[in-house]
């Protein structure tokens, strides 16, 4: 058995979100884009939901958005979050129109609100990953 | 848009004759084949058929099955079944159960088969070890890339995430989600299969109890069972000679919503009620009791208003004033539903149909039940499948 792991766990940079972590470790964030009907869409998709098209490409976004939910996470059986609770999660509806599942930075559990404005920042988790968090918009 | 006159009567001109339930909850003496088929089993039992009556077998694989695209060909080996005329592993989540139903009913109306057992079963609890307490669970826990970098793991924050935007819009209460665990645990004394039949609930100590993913305490949550159930279904003509009261279905249809549930915060209901309502030629105030896939206490809210049975946002308030209660005008989750029973998908809400509609029900019975609405929800609100039962 091995020892029970404690780091973040984290998605792999490559495959079709590789452009998307290249950009995020520059600060830069991005939105897949259907170059046929112009759909913005997160995470990344092989075709484009809405005209089918395969021909999707990376744009730079806004990075700012509102909270449209959250959840307050109490109970987690994940080592790492476990030691973290009460932590949130939040469901950042994007200007360009996309839904993120990501969390609220900065901000206690008890300060997040349904209609919170805010902003995209990246950590630094890995050497390959910086993750995309939000923090209210002041 | 379906055909609502001749065709689909004779589609939904099936019966329901046997129905099997193993023990429920944290038992531990079959894995997930033994159970379905210990279900199956109990389900030819109560019809009076033997295994040589069927012809046709429905199984949905819970999570604890090793190969469950197979599942039907496996559990026709476990059961020593002769040859099948009609056989399919099944998985839309918690609207399965009544989708094996509806695919019975059209493969015995289309003369494919005659007699056909739609199965669930599934162990995930794995039995106490010396020292160590029982463990449930962990294929409930689906963690996987972008979402397990923020802790947004299995099911339940999923749901609490739409709930807590239902509460925004609606003004969906606490209050509200409480009452129908309360509710529903009141339901869950007189059944005897039910897990939690001696444990009271009272507001107070709903509100008390530990959160899981707030808005979500633990009693807002189902239960996670061990157990098999099973419901045979034949052609009405041989339901006549059945042993037991044929159960007869009268009506079906399935909806899956496109669209993010947290933009739409609505089931397949508001779908596939109507057409189930249209095929049997009855109107939602004709239901006597209705048995709600209720995964969680907001998935009963939600369902309540995509069946038109208050307006949209108005479920909280409805559960509130008390009518899905015992002597309410819509008795709901009569046996305490899978918050407060067992836990086996969309057959929690099924094999209670079919208790009511015997009229085995005994100090939960609703007096004079006669039409009862079933409902199957999977996914995140994702799919939905409805059947309308009657008492033949």
């Amino acid at each position: 058995m091995s020892e029970p792991r404690v780091s973040r766990p984290l998605p792999e940079a490559d495959g079709r979100m590789q452009p998307f972590w290249e950009a995020a470790r520059r600060g830069v964030f991005m939105l897949q884009r259907c170059k046929r009907c112009d759909a913005r869409r997160f995470p990344a998709a092989e075709c484009c939901s809405n005209c089918l098209a395969s021909d999707l490409e990376w744009t730079r976004a806004s990075g700012v958005g509102v909270v449209h939910s959250f959840v307050v996470i109490h109970h987690a059986v994940d080592p790492y979050f476990a030691s973290r609770t009460p932590y949130v999660v939040a469901d950042v509806k994007l200007a360009e129109g996309p839904h993120i599942t990501s969390t609220i930075v900065d901000s206690a559990p008890s300060e997040v609100s349904i209609g919170n404005r805010v902003e995209v920042a990246f950590e630094a988790t890995s050497e390959t990953i910086r993750l995309p968090v939000f923090r209210r918009a002041v | 848009m379906v055909d609502p006159a001749g065709v689909n009567r004779a589609v939904s001109a099936q019966a329901i004759v046997g129905l099997g339930l193993t023990p429920q909850g944290r038992v531990f003496d079959h894995g997930y084949a033994g159970f379905a088929v210990r279900a199956v089993e109990l389900a030819l039992a109560d019809a009076g058929l033997r295994k040589q009556d069927i012809d046709g077998l429905l199984v949905n694989p819970g999570l604890s099955w090793s190969n469950p695209a197979m599942a039907s060909v496996a559990l026709q080996r476990a059961l020593g079944l002769g040859d099948l005329r009609f056989s399919l592993s099944m998985n839309i989540g918690g609207a399965t159960a009544a989708a094996m139903v509806q695919t019975a009913c059209l493969a015995i109306a289309s003369g494919l088969a005659t007699t056909v057992a739609c199965v669930f079963s599934d162990a995930p609890i794995k039995p106490p070890r010396p020292g160590g307490g029982a463990k449930s669970a962990s294929p409930y826990a689906m963690a996987r890339g972008w979402d397990a970098a923020y802790g947004y793991f299995g099911v339940n924050p999923r749901y609490a995430m739409i709930a807590k935007r239902h509460m925004h819009e609606y003004g969906t209460s606490q209050d509200h989600l409480g009452r129908v665990a309360t509710i529903q645990r009141d339901w869950a004394r007189d059944n005897p299969a039910a897990e939690m039949r001696d444990r009271p609930l009272t507001l107070a100590e709903y509100h008390s109890s530990r959160w899981i993913a707030e808005p979500f305490h633990v009693y807002d949550c189902c239960l996670v069972s061990n157990g098999g159930a099973c419901v045979i279904v034949t052609s009405s003509e041989r339901a006549r000679d059945s042993a037991r009261t044929p159960i007869t279905v009268i009506g079906f249809a399935q909806g899956h919503p496109a669209g993010d549930p947290l933009e739409t915060l609505t089931t397949g209901a508001t779908i596939a009620g109507p057409a189930a309502f249209s095929m049997a030629g009855i109107s939602r105030d004709d239901v006597d009791v209705a048995e709600l896939y209720d995964c969680y206490t907001f998935t009963v809210i939600v369902t309540l208003e995509d069946y038109g049975f208050c307006a949209k946002g108005d479920g909280g308030l409805f559960v509130d004033s008390g009518a899905t209660a015992r002597d309410g005008a819509l008795p709901v989750n009569t046996g305490g539903g899978q918050l407060s029973s067992f836990y086996m998908w969309g057959m929690t809400p099924l094999v209670e149909a079919v208790i009511q509609l015997r009229g085995d029900g005994a100090g939960r019975q609703v007096e004079g039940a006669r039409i009862a609405l079933v409902s199957g929800n999977g996914g995140i609100l994702a799919t939905h499948s409805c059947l309308l039962l009657a008492r033949s």
